[in-house]
């Protein structure tokens, strides 16, 4: 094991953000796993309302908008905006009543629709909760380990930044306290780190590398990791490109039925040479630790593959 | 696999009837290229198409012609030979709200009023469904006019791709809601929240007063009381809107990649579609591997072929085994992915019961309009 998956699974929250179809839940996932694999009480968290993708990648259970225990050290919620309000209201005023009368009413949910970014303050608001969350006799953190499987770039970073946008714009109140707590456990770089997952191809490079600078920018957040997804393996090793020529060159003549290996081998290497290059790229602009995980096929990943990429995660050295 | 190798004068019958096509799908499968590349070859076949397009990739903006900025429709040019006309319009997130702001606004002053609101100048970037209404309501705009026959818009990457569709009748039904317009009109005459006689919604105002605070509850009312103005003619415009997604002329291509949380998301959203009466087109699988059949069955024996046959070019029979061996290798991989892409996009195509077009993966980006063709081009049947 070493110290670049250590360092980040030092933290007590990890935000995994990325575009769309990167691999952010897989990433979660295995993060998740890291996690339980180092003997700390995990929670997964996504936002996929209502297609939790943890079900079929912890592959324990179901998974709701209620926390659940997957296993014995294992948490998973898909967290909505409608249950974080109930959990929460409950929590803020003790009462069910509260919530009942005053929330669950027509006229509460139109204005809630109506208060921009309320949605996303109540989903980060529960996320946030739960980092700081304390329990038992000895009011140790419930949590050791907090994974945030956020939303689609975009939405990420309004999503991160609402509390910054808060404490800006209300000076006194309930809601700048709410903030002003938020805020400082999402920018305590010992506490949360954020993780970006980036495949290595032209476009979703660019935009990690975009999502990297604006996040620098814009959000006070640490950034613990870059996380490479898909990588694809060389056909052959490089010092067999001078033999290769010469059996791509004397195939046809000699044995056509080969024709498929050598198209094979060469949309393998195209898609390498896109894949190096857009790595290179990623690793150039984005100077964290690095961890980098193989290409598993299109299906969904079940629980021996995602622990495979726990694997990869762990004998990277984050560089 | 059946059916294949139609060429792309299959979608541009698909398109014949469409006055607005709408591409969806989840983030990252590629939607704003596909939707460039439909529009292109549209155009290209004929027709004067306008491509909306919303936070475009630097690379595409390129190769449409958009700059960063601005917020303008552009001509596009098109190879010789095209019978239409292209122009690409980028909406630019940042400033469409204020211009919707600026086109509803009663007055100079109300409109003042609202930008200037705080609370407003804070959120605006993050106002619920905010950009999708607002892609909407601009589509709505636009074929009200009569400037092109067909209008493609990629939809804007939304966390929950279906947002779009319900932006328009959403915002409808919150500013419709009596006791929502009697609460704020409460506090509009008095200047005040006064939770009497408004039953459930003074119950709520004292609950949302101790959530957020009287500070927040004061200036969201104020900005809803601003808003409140406007309101018929955002409502007019959400329903125009919202028939418009049901209209006869408006389609959708659902876009994903061949993976299965990808395929899972646009089947849900096809789903969705149906459910609302909007009228799904055909589905487009974009990067998918071509299948390279078969791989030999026999590298020992095929080595040593090429040994015998290969005029002496090679020297070490190792070597050439060890290579031919890690070939077969890739090749099974490419054929397994293939075929895995293949299975799913077939059980998906069922679900579906529209046309499935696949789209082959690029390793190169798309710099120009010639290459938005070729990808239209490269569009099979499946």
């Amino acid at each position: 094991m070493s110290a670049g998956i250590e360092a980040l699974l030092a933290h007590r929250l990890l935000l995994v953000t990325g575009k769309g179809g990167v691999g952010r839940s897989v990433v979660s996932g295995a993060l998740a796993l890291a996690g339980l694999r180092r003997g700390k009480r995990v929670l997964l968290l996504e936002v996929e309302a209502g297609a939790s993708r943890a079900e079929a990648l912890l592959g324990r259970g179901e998974v709701g908008p209620e926390l659940v225990r997957l296993e014995d050290r294992l948490w998973a919620a898909d967290m909505d905006p409608r249950s974080a309000l109930r959990q929460y209201v409950t929590l803020k005023f003790r009462f069910r009543f509260v919530y009942e009368r005053g929330f669950d009413n027509r006229f509460a949910r139109a204005f809630l629709r109506a208060v921009p970014g309320m949605d996303d303050l109540l989903v980060l608001g529960k996320a946030l909760h739960h980092v700081r969350e304390r329990a038992g006799r000895s009011r140790a953190p419930r949590f050791d380990l907090v994974v945030l499987d956020g939303p689609a770039t975009g939405h990420g970073l309004p999503f991160l930044k609402l509390p910054q946008v808060i404490l800006d714009a209300v000076k006194v109140g309930p809601m700048r306290k709410e903030a002003l707590w938020m805020q400082g456990l999402l920018t305590d770089p010992s506490v949360t780190n954020l993780v970006l997952v980036a495949l290595p191809e032209e476009l979703p490079a660019r935009e990690a590398i975009e999502l990297h600078c604006a996040a620098a920018r814009e959000l006070k957040i640490g950034q613990g990791a870059l996380v490479i997804n898909r990588l694809l393996p060389p056909p052959f090793p490089d010092a067999a490109n001078g033999l290769f020529a010469t059996v791509a060159r004397c195939a046809g003549r000699v044995c056509p039925e080969a024709r498929g290996l050598i198209v094979a081998a060469e949309l393998a290497r195209e898609i390498r040479a896109e894949q190096s290059r857009e790595r290179a790229r990623l690793r150039r602009e984005i100077r964290l630790p690095t961890f980098e995980l193989p290409e598993l096929g299109v299906g969904e990943l079940n629980r021996p593959e995602l622990e495979l990429l726990v694997r990869h995660l762990e004998s990277g050295r984050g560089r | 696999m059946s059916g294949r190798g139609h060429a792309s004068a299959g979608f541009g019958e698909i398109l014949a009837e469409t006055r607005i096509l709408i591409v969806c799908g989840s983030g990252g499968v590629g939607k704003t290229t596909v939707a460039a590349a439909l529009a292109a070859m549209a155009a290209k076949q004929g027709r004067r198409v306008l491509a909306l397009t919303i936070d475009p990739a630097r690379r595409l903006a390129d190769a449409l012609g958009l700059a960063r900025s601005g917020d303008e429709a552009v001509p596009v040019s098109l190879p010789r030979g095209s019978r239409g006309a292209l122009w690409a319009r980028m909406l630019d997130r940042e400033t469409a709200l204020d211009r919707l702001i600026g086109r509803h606004a009663p007055s100079p002053e109300r409109r003042a009023e609202i930008l200037h609101n705080r609370f407003y100048r804070h959120v605006s970037s993050t106002l619920v469904g905010a950009h999708e209404y607002v892609a909407m309501e601009e589509l709505a705009h636009l074929a009200g006019q009569d400037d092109h026959d067909l209008l493609v818009l990629d939809t804007p990457p939304a966390a929950r791709a279906l947002h779009f569709l319900d932006a328009p009748r959403k915002i409808a039904t919150v500013l419709e809601d009596p006791v929502f317009r009697a609460a704020v009109g409460s506090f509009a005459s008095a200047g005040r929240v006064s939770r009497r006689g408004l039953g459930v919604a003074g119950l709520a105002l004292r609950a949302f007063s101790r959530l957020l605070g009287s500070e927040m509850l004061r200036e969201t009312l104020e900005f809803l009381v601003a808003f409140q103005e406007m309101f018929d003619g955002f409502k007019t415009r959400a329903r125009d809107a919202a028939r418009l997604l049901e209209a006869p002329g408006t389609g959708f291509v659902v876009v994903a990649t061949p993976h299965r949380s990808s395929l899972d998301d646009a089947a849900r959203l096809a789903d969705e579609l149906g459910r609302r009466d909007m009228r799904l087109l055909a589905a487009i699988v974009n990067r998918i591997h071509p299948d390279p059949g078969e791989p030999p069955g026999d590298t020992a024996e095929l080595a040593e072929r090429l040994m015998r046959e290969g005029g002496g070019q090679f020297r070490s029979p190792r070597e050439l085994r060890r290579l031919l061996f890690q070939l077969v290798e890739n090749h099974r991989r490419f054929q397994g992915l293939a075929r895995a892409e293949a299975a799913l996009s077939g059980q998906f195509a069922e679900r579906l019961g529209r046309p499935l077009f696949g789209m082959p993966r690029r390793t190169r980006p798309v710099t120009d309009v010639a290459g938005l063709l070729d990808l239209a081009t490269g569009l099979q049947q499946r």
